[in-house]
């Protein structure tokens, strides 16, 4: 028989004959699941046009942190205003560079999780183990799917998605070094790419997890965990993991849970690695996000302590070691010039942790599981008999050296009066310092400072111990993936506006004001029946904090993907399930093909999609490698104040920009309107934040009723925290159908002010350049 | 050399000066077209309301500081983010916050010192028509001018020294 060109021969329809090639039926199915879009495995080039599109809406805007480049011995160059470097580069082309290698940096993290995790499952499991998301996920991989064009069916299928990461990040990080691109526009254009593979790279790390670790397959009704200090029961030996990768936690849970430990033991986490652990087993414990780091390793509460990798204190080895709790370290990002012992005999390592080495390095999970759990379990009643924080009465004594400097104010990157605090700690009142906990993020910029080398960070906690070790919490485990059949649902009612958004709280906890705010604005979106997700040290952060009627918000708000959700999506690497919603929205509701297809899908995302990122918090340079890849997809995204040391944001100018949109029924050039208004911006404080969120929900695809329901929450929160209407309503107002109804009178007495005329909704709105005039 | 009040916040080989009351207020009387940049700190939101009516200086309220003083009866001439105001006041083509032409001044006063700093870096690389003026709490070296690292009382005196030299004239 021939079909299609190819030859089929009778009794053999499991084969097809090519000239010169031999296809199995699956490999036609995999060729014949979606026609391959456009870029398949895009290069830098690849989707440049829609890049420089993105940057003449929202041009960048540079706010150097630093006015001189020293990467290269011709520096130190002096970059200030128009002066040049020895190598040509300027200010604007220096600024993007750093924020192109921060994003490098950012995605190299993920991408060392992702394979470092891969091929620990794979040794586990095999290349062979299916990719199972349950019977609701049939979009599986929907980044890979778009960005790669192949659908990976099993751990070894990932590899190939790794393979394609990681040169790509070659590439767009060898374009940072002397000499090479100049332009500032196409260094962020290099920024937005190696990003968007970030977003790849987290991704096949969380698909691994989960099929791999059997985590929460997208269930809205995930565990809900115990969190803070005050879960852990401190009469059973205790071990903390702190980092991003969970496989040494795994595996110490099994471990513990074959020798029927787990009665025992008390397993708890700090940043990703406690989200993830807690996706393994619901007994695990969190303690908090990253800023409760050092809090908790002062405390002295671990017994062992267990680094991973990322975002991890580079101090801890001193640290645990004036607690005598051993430091154990898991993966070659993280050695701190200890011996690797992966190859010695597990209880003689035991042993030499219990006669005082200060900590070890153990490559292997399963080896490691078994040292720490001994271990742990030896050194507890040792450990017992030290005092690790001081009395009050020492607090005091302490306090009394203090010479009144200020130099820890000055230090502190939120400016906290830890000065003034001291002063009262003198005098016997510990309220300054105990008011100082929530928002403190342990960071310990104020003790290196200090002339006196007070400890501060535990005075601190020692004055907040009520709150510190008292309060517990929950947290709603990291559920992974949106499930298809929550995308059915809400598709049409987020694309047409009836749903105002979905808002994600995600990132690290360098807050300004600590993690209360996250929570707050939060609550804030869940009331007004937004989607709100969460993922990272922000859904740790949110979990830190009661309602009115004492519920926090996971006890209080459904874990659904739908309006009116609080949603743990999970850690960092989950991140991916978020823009993977977005692109969910467009493929089952708008039915868009999505194989090899990222501008047509992003396009759709910008215009249509009504998603807005707040990463209050944002450190590190997997924040502004998360920020930016979500950026590439259309998705705006708020940082923190401190968010404004990334030294750039993407910014509109709506008093000089042109909003020119095509409307694809038509083909015509359209007068669009600012939305959404911004790409990244950095706010002020909260209230600016969720004013803002409001308003980057709208999206010119709104229907009226839709637009009536994201006006009203703009206009209402506006008045709310600035006790007026919003002086750019009218951009927003396309025609009367549009006003919220029970404002009527109000909006039209000030459009009339603002000399506003009514204007068409554009039919379908779009950024591309459509294909007639190409 | 006076640090920056962050003190690690140290941009560069090109540092504003420390004011005093009289240069600041020499700067302020010099400029033609100065605007009032007002921040979340509210530690002087009376000084500098009193200063915007007394010299007809426009307000821009940044962050939801426009929300502050309404309570106190004042309409801000603008509201807008820190970034969003930096962002027009590095474009020459921008008509100022009256239409009256580009400012050729901006005086920061308590948007929170960080931002701010950025947001003055900002101005000091891309914006060679205005001078910058901040009044922030703190030393802030990628101003023009800005104040040196006082104590509240101090800072109370250096302010009120600013008003008298400019009701002098
Ligand atoms: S440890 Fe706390 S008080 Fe000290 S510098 Fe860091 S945030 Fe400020
Ligand atoms: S730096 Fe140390 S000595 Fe100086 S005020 Fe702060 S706590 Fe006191
Ligand atoms: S800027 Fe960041 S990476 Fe550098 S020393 Fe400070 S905390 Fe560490």
């Amino acid at each position: 028989m021939i079909k299609d060109g190819r030859f089929i021969l009778d009794g053999m329809e499991n084969v097809v004959i090519n000239i010169g090639k031999v296809t199995t039926e699956e490999e036609l199915a995999e060729q014949e699941w979606e026609p391959m879009g456009p870029t398949p495995k895009p290069g830098i080039l690849s989707l440049r046009n829609w890049d420089h599109r993105l940057l003449k809406d929202f041009p960048p805007f540079y706010a150097p942190i630093c006015d001189m480049c020293c990467l290269c011995t011709y520096g130190k160059c002096d970059l200030t205003g128009d002066r040049k470097g020895a190598c040509g580069i300027g200010i604007e082309a220096q600024q993007a560079r750093m924020v192109t290698i921060a994003c490098c940096i950012g995605t190299a993290a993920h991408a060392g999780h992702a394979n470092h995790v891969l091929h620990e499952l794979i040794k586990w499991r095999g290349r062979d183990h299916p990719i199972d998301l349950g019977p609701y996920i049939d979009v599986e991989a929907p980044i890979i799917r778009t960005v790669v064009g192949t659908r990976p069916k099993t751990l070894g299928d990932l590899e190939e998605v790794l393979n394609y990461v990681n040169q790509q990040l070659v590439h767009v990080l060898s374009s940072t070094h002397t000499g090479q691109e100049g332009s500032y526009i196409d260094f962020e254009s290099k920024a937005l790419h190696v990003s968007m593979i970030d977003n790849l790279a987290k991704e096949v790390a969380d698909i691994a997890q989960i099929a791999g670790f059997d985590f929460p397959k997208g269930d809205p009704d995930a565990a809900l965990i115990d969190f803070g200090f005050g879960a852990v029961d401190r009469t059973k030996p205790v071990i903390v993991f702190i980092g991003h990768y969970p496989a040494v936690s795994v595996a110490t849970i099994d471990y513990i849970e074959e020798h029927g430990l787990s009665d025992k033991m008390e397993v708890c986490g700090i940043c990703c690695t406690a989200i993830e652990t807690s996706r393994y087993s619901a007994s695990a414990k969190v303690i908090g996000p990253l800023s409760m780091q050092q809090f908790f390793v002062r405390s002295g509460i671990a017994d062992v302590i267990v680094l991973d990798e990322q975002c991890v204190r580079t101090d801890l080895l001193e640290e645990a070691q004036k607690t005598g709790a051993p430091l154990i370290l898991t993966t070659d990002k993280i050695c701190y010039n200890l011996p690797d012992v992966t190859n010695r005999d597990p209880d003689k390592v035991v042993s030499d942790l219990l006669n005082g080495t200060p900590g070890v390095l153990i490559s292997d999970p399963l080896i490691a599981a078994q040292v720490i759990t001994k271990t742990a379990l030896e050194i507890k009643p040792k450990r017992d008999a030290l005092n690790h924080l001081p009395e009050l009465d020492e607090v005091q004594k302490l306090a009394e050296e203090c010479i009144e400097c200020g130099w820890c104010d000055r230090a502190c990157p939120n400016s906290l009066p830890v000065k003034d605090a001291m002063i009262k700690a003198k005098e016997g009142d510990f309220g300054g310092l105990s008011d100082l906990f929530s928002p403190c993020m342990s960071c310990g910029r104020c003790e290196s400072e200090c002339k006196k080398d007070l400890p501060i960070i535990s005075m601190i906690l020692k004055s907040a111990q009520d709150i510190a070790f008292g309060e517990t919490y929950t947290m709603r485990a990291g559920r992974g993936p949106v499930l298809d059949t929550e995308i059915r649902k809400v598709g049409a009612p987020l694309v047409l506006g009836e749903i105002p958004g979905i808002v994600a709280l995600v990132g690290c906890s360098n807050f300004p004001n600590g993690e209360v705010e996250v929570a707050k604005i939060a609550e804030e979106f869940a009331r007004r029946n937004y989607i709100v997700v969460a993922t990272g040290c922000s859904a740790m952060a949110m979990a830190m904090y009661r309602c009115e009627d004492g519920q926090t918000l996971y006890e209080k708000y459904p874990g659904s993907f739908d309006a009116g959700g609080v949603v743990n999506i999970g850690s960092c690497v989950a991140n991916a399930h978020i823009v993977g919603a977005a692109i969910k929205v467009a493929a089952i509701f708008a039915r868009l093909p999505l194989r090899g297809n990222f501008e047509e899908i992003a396009d759709y995302i910008l215009n249509k999609v009504g998603a807005c990122g707040i990463a209050w918090g944002a450190m590190s340079q997997k924040a502004a490698s998360i920020a930016t890849g979500t950026n590439r997809w259309g998705i705006p995204v708020i940082v923190g104040p401190h968010g404004s040391k990334y030294r750039r944001a993407y910014i509109s100018n709506k008093e000089l920009s042109e909003w020119e949109l095509y409307d694809k029924r038509t083909g015509e050039v359209v007068e669009g309107e600012p939305a959404p208004e911004h790409l990244m911006y950095p706010a002020e404080t909260m209230e600016e934040a969720i004013v803002l969120t409001a308003k980057l929900c709208i999206r010119p695809s709104d229907n009226a009723k839709g637009r009536q329901i994201k006006l009203s929450n703009y206009v209402d929160l506006y008045k709310k925290y600035m006790g007026t209407l919003p002086p750019d309503l009218h951009l927003f107002v396309r025609n009367e159908r549009d006003i919220p109804i029970t404002m009527k009178d109000e909006i039209m007495e000030y459009l009339e002010e603002a000399g506003w005329k009514p204007r068409k909704a554009i039919g379908d709105p779009s950024r591309l350049v459509p294909e007639e005039e190409v | 050399m006076t640090r920056a009040y962050q003190c690690a916040n140290v941009p560069g080989p090109h540092l504003g000066k420390v004011g005093t009351s009289a240069s600041v207020a020499a700067a302020i009387k010099r400029a033609e077209r100065p605007v009032l940049i007002v921040g979340s700190d509210l530690r002087h939101l009376d000084w500098a309301l009193d200063l915007a009516k007394e010299r007809n200086i426009p307000v821009v309220a940044t962050a939801h500081v426009a929300g502050a003083m309404r309570e106190k009866g004042v309409r801000p001439d603008r509201e807008m983010g820190a970034i969003e105001i930096t962002n027009l006041l590095k474009s020459p083509e921008w008509g100022g916050v009256r239409g009256e032409g580009q400012h050729d001044l901006a005086i920061f006063t308590d948007v929170l010192y960080y931002l701010e700093a950025q947001m003055l870096s900002a101005l000091k690389h891309f914006a060679p028509h205005i001078k910058t003026i901040s009044l922030t709490r703190g030393h802030q070296p990628n101003a023009d001018q800005s104040l040196p690292n006082l104590s509240e009382k101090k800072l109370a005196e250096f302010l009120a020294g600013v008003m008298g030299e400019l009701n002098e004239s």
